[in-house]
């Protein structure tokens, strides 16, 4: 396996009791990114973080982390921090205590990092966890989770319960260590509108398999929104990959899939480039569509057959 | 990187525990402590009762410390049985409750996410928590059994030490049985993942296990025998007479029925054994193995208490992904 992915499965599959979480889901995660998960409920995110971080195993398929780590193993545990949904920590601890675990029980810890992380925003370190507000509880589990000085930081879902000043702050932080470390970052979000300012890499779930990934920029050049006669549609859908497609009366739109150039389609038609929120809405609300690495190749190979007949 | 070592020192781990179980320790003692105090304020009480009757200063086997006994616990002995069976069954019961959040709790927060993932691993991580519990109940339920003994004075002169409700609270044997309540909740909660239900089971385990022990007890050693011609109890020792057989004067066993329906009354058979040539037989454990047998019910508790501990670890460690 490639030593620079920091999650690489090949069709892993996590069952619980009966209903499957995951099934044959491909992903290799390059390393160096702040890569963002989204899906809908259910899709099995927490799951994939999960299993990333050795907290579960898989039923089927085999899952490498940072290389060719065995998530769990205690070289994969030294090396990657975890922040799990709702920042669960030990509610009847003081942070201080909290600060004493984390440097009790890892071998790299940076004790300095986290108290500087910490008084920097006013956390008391003798308050309780439990006494702490939402965002202060979250800075501490990614403080926590900072001063393992990993190379792989997993969040489970950090923003859900955060109000927008807080998700800002926790972003800011998170950013700031990933400029300074260089560290990769995966993290799962329903904040859809807020991914275009956070991430470089976008992998979206849905049915507990991967429907897109792919950095950003490659994904935002490589899809097009195409607007024109209802009438000539079902061409340029039997030519192109077509990830949406609303009709409304005489006028259609059609998510499209080009590959980085402009669809090759006549004059009556408008197209326009995509926001990653429209782009990742559009994937959410056709769990069929998928743009994987694989496929690519396919559609710049039509490309090149079609542009002569299409124009 | 270097990684000779790849997790962080034993020591740091049990550190890390302490701090972990802090709150859930000081609870404890600070319950233990509330009833201890209420206990050694009642030891004093029936201590003073015992030196104003003067119950324990005379030869227990004469009628005149009987009466004194008696009036001592017509005085001073309000409430002394109910409490002793209360202490009896609910003994071991604090062991449940440390036991049963120490892994259950985890699931239910969802502290396990951090605590697994951090450089020391599950494995360590659980193992730890187990060692600092333990050790900690190990010292608590030693004094307490202290105390306990001193408490329970009063009944040991009349009861002995080896009846069932006093034995168990002496030092070895309460420590084994809280131990074994801890590791019983620990396991439970390892596997049930809940806390109310994990310490139910714990306290089930510290019930049921005085009753079980008390089964096998007498088999620890070999009983011994001894041949007496009288019916008198002699109150000479505190031995634990496990039964009385009889034989006839040819030296024959004859059933305990066959025996008493030989005569009508009690004088006559007193006389049958005291005249007659037939023989009480009576066997028992002398009263100087009260202390090995202590140290043998304190060995399997202990042993049976490590033991599920280990399969906690191994549950955590194999079974819960």
């Amino acid at each position: 396996m490639a030593r620079d992915t920091v999650i690489d499965c090949g069709g892993i599959g996590k069952r619980y009791r009966r209903s499957w979480a995951l099934r044959d889901c491909h992903l290799a995660v390059p390393a160096g990114h702040v890569v963002a998960l989204v899906g809908p409920n259910g899709a099995g995110k927490t799951t994939l973080l999960s299993l990333a971080a050795g907290l579960a195993l898989p039923t089927e398929g085999a899952m490498t982390v940072l290389g060719d780590q065995l998530p769990g193993s205690p070289r994969a545990l030294d090396r990657i921090g975890f922040v799990a949904q709702n920042a669960a920590l030990y509610p009847g601890l003081p942070v201080r205590d909290l600060l004493a675990m984390g440097r009790h029980l890892n071998r790299r810890w940076d004790d300095g990092r986290a108290r500087t992380h910490l008084e920097g925003l006013g956390i008391p370190l003798d308050r309780k966890y439990g006494r702490l507000s939402g965002g202060q509880q979250a800075q501490v589990s990614l403080a926590l989770a900072l001063a393992k000085r990993p190379e792989l930081l997993l969040l489970d879902e950090p923003l859900a319960a955060l109000d927008p000043l807080a998700r800002h702050d926790f972003m800011a932080v998170l950013l700031t260590a990933v400029a300074e470390d260089g560290l990769s970052v995966v993290f799962s979000s329903h904040a859809v509108n807020e991914l275009e300012q956070s991430c470089d890499y976008l992998v979206v779930l849905g049915g507990g398999q991967v429907q897109v990934a792919g950095e950003v920029d490659e994904l935002l050049g490589g899809h097009r929104m195409l607007t024109g006669p209802t009438a000539e549609a079902d061409a340029v859908a039997d030519r192109l990959p077509v990830v949406r497609d609303r009709r409304a009366g005489a006028q259609c739109h059609l998510l499209v899939r080009t590959g980085g150039v402009d669809a090759p389609v006549s004059g009556g038609w408008r197209q326009q480039r995509v926001g990653l929120e429209e782009l990742v809405l559009a994937y959410l609300r056709e769990p069929t569509a998928s743009a994987l690495p694989g496929p690519r190749g396919a559609v710049r190979a039509f490309e090149a057959n079609e542009k002569a007949v299409l124009s | 990187m270097s990684s000779t070592t790849l997790a962080p020192p034993r020591s740091a781990v049990l550190r890390a525990a302490g701090l972990r179980h802090r709150p859930a320790l000081l609870t404890l003692l600070t319950v233990m402590g509330a009833i201890s105090l209420a206990l050694l304020l009642h030891g004093w009480y029936l201590h003073n009762g015992l030196d104003a009757t003067g119950a324990a200063s005379c030869d227990p086997a004469t009628e005149a410390c009987l009466l004194k006994y008696k009036q001592f616990q017509r005085q001073y002995g309000d409430g002394l049985l109910a409490l002793d069976t209360v202490v009896y069954v609910l003994g071991g019961a604090f062991g449940a409750f440390l036991g049963g959040p120490l892994l259950a709790r985890e699931f239910e927060h969802g502290t396990v996410r951090f605590a697994w993932t951090q450089g020391a691993g599950r494995t360590r991580w659980t193992a730890g928590g187990l060692v600092v519990g333990g050790a900690v109940l190990a010292v608590v339920g030693a004094l307490f059994g202290l105390l306990l003994r001193w408490w329970s004075e009063p009944l040991v002169i009349r009861a002995g030490g080896f009846s069932p409700d006093l034995f168990v609270q002496a030092p070895p044997v309460l420590v084994g049985r809280v131990l074994v309540a801890f590791g019983v909740a620990a396991l439970a909660g390892a596997v049930l993942r809940r806390t109310v239900v994990a310490v139910g089971v714990g306290l089930a385990a510290s019930v049921a296990l005085p009753f079980l022990a008390h089964a096998v007890r007498s088999h620890y050693m070999t009983p011994l025998e001894e041949s007496v011609h009288t019916l008198k109890s002699m109150a000479l020792d505190d031995r634990w007479v496990l039964n009385v057989w009889f034989s006839d004067p040819a030296g024959n066993r004859i059933s305990t029925g066959d025996f008493y329906s030989r005569g009508s009354d009690y004088t006559q058979l007193q006389s049958l054994v005291r005249d007659g040539g037939y023989t009480a037989h009576e066997v028992y454990q002398p009263a100087n193995r009260f202390w090995p047998f202590q140290l043998i019910e304190f060995g399997w508790t202990t042993l049976l208490a490590v033991a599920l501990c280990a399969a906690a670890v191994w549950w955590v460690r194999r079974r819960a992904f």
